[in-house]
């Protein structure tokens, strides 16, 4: 159990990375293409705010897997 | 076998053959695979079998020169936090760990988006976002050869700082950079794909694995197999074979950790 939580929170950048490219392969308008379109258009307010909005969300995966952690495993702690 | 039948190609067969891979020929478009273009031609009559190698010469370079740039960029890192220890390492690593929260791929979209297209900036990004694994690997490594007795040994017997880490440290830590080098390039061939496949990398008339594949998704669309097949390929099976050798040479130094091929 402890293994597959770790997996899926550090799969969340691999995620992103595959929506970029699904995305463009199929012309999906979703925001992994907004996002390669300000790059191609040179949009650097939108491609940092979609860069900034990406590593929160890698964050906040990482963050769900260590507290499912406590909720999976009663030995694991928060005290560090 | 493989890795050297590839480095052969690449080295060898473009002064040898002497073909512009460039060259259009509007009459014989989109060919499916024959004897005279044994991989078939693009959607402007290129043969593909010379563009896939000359593709696979630009990847392997942009592949090749970005790894061995990240690996020297995090090993200097790596070793200078494990050395200086206290704030330095501390600071170091968070920095590290900023870094590795932002997913590769992006960070690489941004750096090549500030640059005009080319070689150069891809290999850049492809570089500033992949120093950060090695130098996690060297500072570990560091980190437990600094704790082992014959380093102890040579700090009571009155080497000098620079003494030890060049005579006793580097030299342990020299394979597993070496192996973070070698399984990095295909991993480095994999990103400069995407991307020029996002139309982002190298610009689409110089050949190379991404903007092969990139420009012959239209005609894939179409029914015609052939422009997609090979040069996906051409990515798929050196990189494996690489990685296949840098695992085999994982095996030969450390015999115990015997899982994960790290793609």
């Amino acid at each position: 159990m402890l293994p597959v939580l770790t997996l899926i929170g550090s799969r969340v950048p691999e995620l992103i990375t595959g929506a970029l490219l699904v995305e463009t392969v199929f012309s999906w308008p979703g925001i992994a293409a907004a996002t390669v379109q300000a790059a191609t258009s040179v949009d650097f307010p939108l491609l940092a705010a979609l860069t900034a909005l990406a590593t929160a969300a890698v964050l906040l995966g990482n963050l769900v897997a260590d507290l499912l952690y406590g909720l999976a495993d009663p030995r694991v702690g928060f005290d560090g | 076998m493989i890795v050297a039948a590839v480095v052969l190609a690449v080295l060898v067969a473009p002064p040898l053959v002497n073909l512009d891979e460039q060259a259009v020929y509007l009459a014989a478009k989109l060919r499916p695979p024959s004897l005279a273009h044994p991989f078939g031609t693009d959607d402007v009559g290129r043969d593909l079998l010379l563009r896939c190698v000359y593709g696979l010469r630009v990847s392997l370079l942009v592949g090749v020169v970005a790894a061995v740039v990240a690996t020297v960029v995090g090993t200097a890192v790596g070793a200078l936090a494990a050395a200086s220890g206290g704030w330095v390492d501390r600071i170091v690593m968070r920095l590290v760990d900023v870094f590795s929260s932002v997913p590769h791929l992006l960070l690489g979209i941004f750096i090549v988006a500030m640059f005009r297209p080319g070689v150069w900036p891809v290999v850049v990004s492809v570089a500033l976002t992949h120093w950060l694994s090695t130098a996690r690997i060297v500072r570990a490594e560091v980190l437990s050869l600094r704790s082992r007795p014959y380093v102890d040994a040579a700090i009571s017997g009155g080497a000098s700082r620079l003494r030890v880490a060049v005579r006793h440290l580097l030299p342990g830590v020299l394979p597993q950079a070496g192996l973070a080098a070698v399984l990095m390039v295909p991993h480095a061939i994999w990103h400069e794909s995407a991307l020029s496949f996002l139309g982002l990398g190298l610009p689409t008339h110089q050949a190379s694995l991404g903007t092969l594949v990139q420009s012959a998704s239209g005609a894939l669309l179409a029914g015609d197999w052939w422009p997609t097949l090979f040069p996906g390929l051409f990515i798929i099976v050196p990189t494996l074979a690489i990685a296949g050798l840098a695992g085999a040479w994982r095996e030969r130094i450390n015999p115990r950790r015997r899982s994960e091929l790290m793609l």
